[in-house]
């Protein structure tokens, strides 16, 4: 079906004001790294707290750095479910499912906690699926397809595979260089394309 | 052949003339799709110069389309611009008025 031109104005706006200067992309790889290094030095449970940071964070830096350039939209609050809701759900469910079954596969208190390890990266990459496949179908967005792909093989060899701690560690590091880099990559590429308004209101 | 879709006729009088100049279509669309922006979004996504730009958000105030709200940030003024309900029936009643008359002719 043909994209109505509201809806496609109303997507380029959200996608220019949430994704293009880089910023989520960035946050993601740090927030990601952050994590293999907790992991690495065996403080991993405190990771999780750095996300509340986040936000705060990349609205100074849109204040500073991305206004001045396109400029400030508040978009319009959708208060209908919209499909990415339902992908975040059925990704939820798919990662509850895999939990259980994990669960109920070990036998030993060892096997045990290898598995919960593995649950709680399981559910990590389930919802970071979800994300992803929501932003690709909205923004039609090639980059976070692959991103999807590696979050997949991630789960893959973690759950199938039963690897051990070094290899998840790795794979976020690398996971959120490769996030930074893109993310890095496309603010210089924001940078370059628009320069800042002076004098503007 | 009619289509049976289209309903009553239209003519090209019941266009709304104030909507319709490009630069102010633009504006409206621009806003349509958002519940608020700044004077820099306007002017980064229409391509106006902030002269060009303030004289047609003028037009729309005064036509009762859009509501410009000043602030100050950090001792800097700040233009906030938005779609009054009035502009949003309006700019709808243009989007169907447009196709009707497209599908006319």
């Amino acid at each position: 079906m043909k994209e109505d031109i509201i809806t496609k104005v109303k997507n380029d706006v959200a996608f220019e004001q949430k994704h293009k200067d880089g910023f989520s992309q960035i946050m993601i790889g740090l927030f990601m790294v952050i994590i293999a290094l907790f992991l690495y030095i065996g403080i991993d449970s405190y990771a999780v707290f750095i996300l509340i940071l986040f936000p705060g964070l990349i609205e100074s830096l849109r204040k500073r750095i991305t206004y001045p350039r396109i400029g400030y939209a508040k978009l319009e609050d959708n208060r209908k479910v919209s499909s990415g809701v339902w992908a975040f759900i059925v990704a939820l469910i798919i990662a509850v499912g895999v939990v259980i079954f994990v669960i109920e596969t070990s036998n030993s208190s060892l096997e045990q906690a290898a598995a919960q390890y593995r649950i709680l990266m399981g559910v990590f990459a389930m919802l970071i699926i979800g994300f992803l496949g929501y932003a690709s179908i909205k923004y039609k967005s090639k980059a976070v397809m692959v991103y999807g792909g590696f979050a997949i093989v991630f789960i893959t060899v973690t759950l199938i595979f039963k690897v051990d701690q070094s290899f998840v560690t790795w794979f976020l590091f690398g996971f959120g260089v490769l996030n930074l880099v893109y993310g890095i990559y496309a603010l210089i590429k924001f940078l370059k394309a628009y320069p800042v308004l002076k004098d503007a209101e | 052949m009619q289509n049976e879709d289209i309903g009553s006729e239209i003519s090209f009088e019941e266009i709304d003339r104030i909507i319709h100049e490009p630069a102010r279509l633009n504006i409206m669309l621009y806003l349509y799709v958002v519940e608020k922006a700044d004077f820099v979004y306007l002017v980064h996504k229409t391509g106006l110069t902030k002269g060009n730009l303030s004289v047609h958000l003028q037009k729309l105030e005064q036509n009762g389309y859009v509501e410009i709200l000043k602030e100050f940030v950090n001792r800097i003024p700040h233009t906030l611009v938005r779609l009054t309900q009035r502009g949003r029936t309006s700019f709808e009643q243009y989007k169907e008025n447009i196709l009707k008359v497209l599908q006319q002719t």
